[in-house]
């Protein structure tokens, strides 16, 4: 019964609202409003002699080890930085439990040039998740490869549960939640001398959300503000000079969790992490 | 009760940077100063070390090799450093309580991280004691295979000092394959090779313990030391969002248990 009431308010609060009683309610990601799948947003890159790669799992077999059941296809769908549907892809895959996929191919095969992002759907399958009110998420694991920039990949999993593709319509439904009122989130990562940080922002709510990086040091303080549109990404640069102090950055929105994707771009290798 | 993890191995030397500032402005939390601690494990009590006091808005980064005597040993002790107000005695027999507020979107992290040559790799992390009636399975997609070394990496901190003794079993998962047993101790940070498996591009490593829980990660370090890189696999419960997802995790590993009980 406690987790009917839970599932009722999330679904049917926003929790800009539940935010006014009590900050303990508040969910980054709203119930999808029927049966659907739901993956994250993931970053995209493909400038620059970037590669992408997605992990894709079998969540059928995985949800169920007794039965040896596959999916034939996943469906890519992307979006460019205006947040802009670019379009969509049925992708086939083995039939093994995992397949590496070469996302920079498949975004090459529809005319895709620039970063961007995208989202994984596996087909949707009636299982035991309904069961228990839950949703099928796929987030990731990316895999990132730059030849100029280090010799093997750099893995991140997935940041945000972000879009939802409904069964019955095949529509999709933005998931995440924001406030009435401006946050802050502080990247508790320092920004070191001799790299270059790469951060790529994402906008996962159905409403146009602005943003003010603020850059500081002991020395210095910059802001740039930006908009980014439902489904937009955002990519922010700062290079930390070798004798220059050590940069900290706040991103200030109206998102419970803005955080960023972060590249760190030494002199001879590359780190990819979620912020 | 988050801790943050000062980790270490044989290939990759580890390090972590503590952060006295939170990565929101509207949870709850504690804004004062506080004092770094660290807190590793003898096997039969946990030891304790005063670090450094950080002002608000400070970081400082720690290095393991500083803190603890660098083993050579697939399995190292595991150091948590915690920021605290009031001092530790020099051993305790259980770990301390956290004595501020920290925030959960996001947790209060760390950067934990490993360090060889020129190249480090990262992730924001914390851990909280697991408990000892807790199991793990996870499945492994990160092997690569140019000129690249790979390693599982599975790291379990305890309430209490003791070096349990677990193990790993590990399997191909399209098969159910049992492929090794590797025994893992407690509060430490244990370091697989996987490369002796010759796991192919489409297995799917699986790895099962049924009597310690911890965080696993996939360690990849290029044949040339140039690069390294390091991610977290998911639980199980990471395959579903939203209503009872720990009951999708327990219903994914009893039966993940059961099949592979019966192939080993």
């Amino acid at each position: 019964m406690k987790q009917l009431i839970k599932n009722f308010i999330k679904k049917n609060i926003p929790s800009r609202y539940i935010e006014f009683i009590t900050s303990k309610g508040i969910t980054l990601t709203k119930i999808p409003k029927g049966i659907a799948v739901i993956s994250d947003l993931f970053v995209l890159r493909v400038e620059e002699q970037w590669e992408t790669y997605f992990e894709c799992l079998q969540f059928q077999s995985l949800l169920n080890a007794e039965v040896n059941e596959h999916t034939n296809r996943v469906q890519f769908v992307f979006y460019n930085q205006k947040g802009d549907y670019i379009d969509e892809k049925q992708v086939k895959v083995e039939a093994t439990l995992k397949t590496t996929l070469n996302v920079n191919k498949i975004a090459a095969g529809l005319g895709i040039e620039k970063d961007g992002l995208f989202a994984v759907f596996h087909p949707y399958k009636e299982n035991y998740l309904n069961k228990f009110n839950s949703y099928l998420a796929e987030r990731g694991y990316v895999g990132y490869a730059n030849k100029k920039r280090g010799s093997i990949k750099g893995f991140v999993h997935g940041n945000l549960d972000a879009i939802a593709k409904c069964h019955y319509n095949s529509g999709y439904q933005l998931l995440g939640n924001y406030s009435f009122l401006e946050k802050e989130f502080f990247l508790q990562h320092d920004l070191n001398p001799a790299n270059t940080y790469e951060l790529y922002l994402v906008n996962p709510t159905n409403k146009t959300q602005k943003f003010l990086i603020l850059e500081k040091n002991k020395k210095d303080q910059n802001t740039i503000r930006f908009s980014l549109p439902p489904r937009g990404s955002y990519k922010y640069v700062r290079t930390v000079d070798k004798g220059e102090k050590k940069y900290n950055i706040i991103i200030k929105s109206k998102l419970y969790l803005a955080r960023p994707l972060v590249f760190k771009i030494m002199p001879k290798a590359f780190d990819v992490f979620h912020g | 009760m988050p801790f943050f993890p000062l980790l270490n191995t044989t290939k990759a030397t580890g390090f972590t940077t503590v952060y006295n500032f939170s990565p929101n402005n509207w949870e709850n939390q504690s804004r004062e100063k506080k004092t770094v601690w660290a807190i590793y494990s003898d096997g039969t009590k946990w030891k304790t070390k005063k670090l450094d006091t950080l002002e608000i808005g400070a970081s400082k980064t720690y290095y393991y090799k500083n803190l603890f005597k660098v083993l050579n040993s697939k399995s190292q002790p595991i150091i948590l450093l915690q920021l605290r107000k009031s001092p530790l005695v020099t051993t305790l027999d259980s770990l301390p309580e956290q004595e501020f507020a920290f925030t959960h979107i996001p947790e209060w992290r760390a950067t934990v991280g490993l360090n060889l040559s020129e190249s480090q790799t990262s992730y924001q992390g914390e851990i909280n004691p697991f408990p000892q009636k807790a199991s793990l399975l996870t499945f492994h997609p990160f092997i690569q295979y140019q000129r690249i070394k790979n390693y599982f990496l599975f790291i379990n901190t305890e309430m209490l000092p003791d070096y349990r003794k677990s193990s790993i079993e590990i399997y191909e998962a399209n098969s159910s394959k049992f492929i090794d047993e590797i025994k893992v101790f407690g509060n430490h940070v244990n370091l697989i090779e996987l490369d002796q498996y010759g796991f192919s591009p489409t297995d799917l490593p699986v790895f099962i313990s049924r009597s310690m829980a911890g965080i696993p990660f996939g360690l990849g370090i290029s044949e040339d030391n140039k690069m390294l890189s390091l991610e977290h696999t998911h639980p199980p419960a990471s395959f579903a969002i939203h209503g009872e997802r720990f009951k999708v995790q327990a219903k994914i590993k009893r039966q993940w248990f059961n099949t592979l009980m019966r192939k080993k």
